[in-house]
């Protein structure tokens, strides 16, 4: 799953607010990541499950259902992953609590670092 | 209230005075009499068969005060002084029965209430030769029986369930609020022990109350759960005080049940909303963010950044505004595409919208708000709203493919400046439109005809998504 020296290091944006979705994108874009985005909940699962991607950006909520499954597929193949959420921590069932989470709205300075330290 | 004691003490003192003036009689002596009369306990009235007084105990002058002209001659004038006439009547029907009889009063402008008993008067079983009077001060027991039917009043009509249970827990008494809350008549409970509404798995909790309540403690407000007869739970705040004997020592708990399942269910509710309202805040802050972010990357000048930003904001505003009178749940796309038509359908341009009715959910509506801002934006700054006689055309419907349904809204200007080529830069709308048919699931194309722009949309709808 390592990218080779030069390419650009994959992240999985999962977002349902397509705005946020399209800042997220810009952003991480401009910080050399290539994005893979999804919107919606099966979309997020198939990416997830196929493409090659070294980190991801979980929003919990995805237009009322959880992106838990997402974090599940992940696990699985062992890509490091954060939760982004209105809630905060206390949002999370107790089997994610470890994972790391970001409170919205998106500091992207504090969401580069993380991301950088989840690939390290 | 029982008066039998104390008729049983009249009894027996009328007898013994009644025997005591025959005696007096037969001795022509009545010395003996007269300190009787003058014992403060012996409050009597001494009266002929003509009704006239005889004899009055000092305790009955004491009592009657110095609240008259001239002293009472007849039973009359003391009926008269009481405000009672009755009490002639009685008189004469106790001379004809010769039966003992009680009249109780209250005395004209007093708090005073009375207990009147007329007692036949015979010299030693001889014929009726007079009546005796018998006047005890009953306002104290008056005011305690009052007070006590008050309360008892209060008790029984209240909404609350109040119970009462002795030391070892055994209900000895149970209102109507406990009937409606728990279910059983008081028949059913009292004589039972309490620990029967006392849900399974609590076992402890009875024993810990009857501790505190025999050292004389109060519990207030103790949040439970208690059993109903239908074996369904309620939740109660219990308030629970010892009840004393005249002694002091606790005798038994008195115990208010309110039922909380309103309040619980209120707050639960409360907590819930907070939560949400503050979810939704932040999404409203990340979207936010979001506009501004976009909005500066794609603007050439800090002015146009400005009015682009403040644009989209109100955007979002209005979009926002059209959900909360859907109560959240959902708002209907012509009023969405209408809100931001509305300033450019005017004498210069023609703005026209077709379309069944169609509701969208909250993520639908706020991606097409955008995406109809956008289009709106363009339209005003290069396309057919940018000169009179420009017009828009918007038009949706529905339709069923397969199981699912999708959503066509088409977007045709006309009359516009002619458009000599597509623009090369690549403008925020846009990119915008690629990415929220993207999110939705479903197609889109854009077409710079020269005409004017055409831009149709097709995304999958469904009026039934669980949504936000």
């Amino acid at each position: 799953m390592t990218p080779g020296v030069d390419a650009a290091p994959r992240v999985l944006i999962v977002e349902d607010e397509i705005m946020v979705s399209m800042m997220l994108e810009d952003r991480l874009e401009n910080a050399g990541y290539c994005v893979l985005a999804a919107t919606n909940l099966g979309d997020a699962l198939k990416l997830a499950r196929e493409e090659l991607i070294d980190v991801a950006v979980l929003d919990v909520n995805l237009g009322g259902q959880c992106s838990f499954p997402v974090a599940d597929a992940l696990r699985k193949r062992g890509i490091a992953f954060t939760f982004a959420s209105g809630y905060g921590v206390e949002g999370l069932p107790p089997e994610y609590r470890d994972e790391a989470v970001l409170q919205k709205p998106y500091d992207t300075r504090a969401l580069l670092g993380l991301l950088a330290s989840l690939q390290a | 209230m029982q008066d039998s004691p104390i008729s049983t003490d009249r009894e027996s003192m009328a007898r013994a005075i009644t025997a005591e003036c025959a005696n007096a009689k037969q001795r022509t002596a009545e010395s003996e009499l007269d300190k009787v009369l003058a014992c403060d306990e012996v409050s009597v009235v001494l009266l002929g068969l003509d009704l006239r007084i005889t004899r009055m105990a000092a305790a009955v002058k004491g009592l009657m005060g110095t609240d008259w002209a001239s002293p009472p001659q007849t039973l009359v004038d003391l009926s008269a002084w009481m405000g009672c006439p009755e009490l002639v009547d009685d008189a004469h029907r106790m001379l004809e029965s010769g039966e003992a009889l009680t009249r109780n009063l209250q005395l004209p402008r007093s708090e005073t209430h009375l207990s009147l008993r007329f007692y036949p008067a015979r010299s030693n079983a001889g014929p009726l030769d007079g009546l005796l009077l018998s006047i005890s001060d009953t306002t104290e027991r008056w005011k305690a029986n009052s007070i006590a039917t008050h309360l008892a009043a209060i008790v029984k009509y209240s909404d609350d369930a109040i119970l009462s249970k002795d030391l070892n827990g055994i209900i000895t008494s149970w209102n109507h609020g406990a009937e409606r809350l728990f279910g059983y008549t008081s028949e059913e409970t009292i004589g039972k022990s309490v620990t029967l509404l006392i849900p399974a798995g609590m076992p402890d909790e009875e024993p810990g109350i009857l501790q505190r309540i025999r050292r004389g403690e109060a519990i207030d407000h103790y949040q439970t759960m208690r059993v109903r007869k239908d074996g369904s739970l309620v939740d109660v705040s219990l308030c629970v005080s010892p009840i004393l004997d005249t002694d002091g020592c606790v005798i038994g708990a008195s115990k208010i049940a309110r039922d909380v399942t309103l309040e619980k269910h209120a707050q639960h509710q409360r907590e819930v909303l907070i939560n949400e309202l503050n979810h939704r805040v932040k999404n409203t802050l990340a979207t936010v963010q979001s506009i501004a972010s976009l909005s500066l990357r794609y603007a050439t000048t800090m002015e146009a950044f400005g009015d682009s930003f403040d644009a989209r904001l109100l955007a979002l505003s209005k979009t926002q505004d059209l959900l909360t009178s859907g109560n959240w749940i959902q708002a209907p796309l012509h009023d969405l595409v209408s809100n931001e038509l509305a300033p450019y359908r005017n004498d210069a341009n023609a703005v026209s919208l077709a379309g069944c009715d169609v509701q969208l959910k909250p993520r639908m509506l706020m991606a097409l708000g955008m995406l109809v801002h956008e289009l709106t934006t363009n339209a005003v700054k290069y396309g057919a709203l940018s000169i009179l006689g420009g017009n828009v055309d918007v038009s949706w419907h529905t339709n069923q493919v397969d199981s699912a349904s999708r959503l066509h809204l088409s977007w045709i200007e006309r009359g516009g400046p002619p458009i000599q080529c597509p623009p090369t830069r690549r403008g925020m709308g846009s990119r915008l439109l690629e990415t929220v048919v993207r999110g939705l699931g479903g197609t889109s194309d854009l077409q710079y005809a020269a005409t004017g722009v055409h831009c149709v949309i097709d995304v999958p709808w469904s009026n039934e998504d669980v949504d936000e």
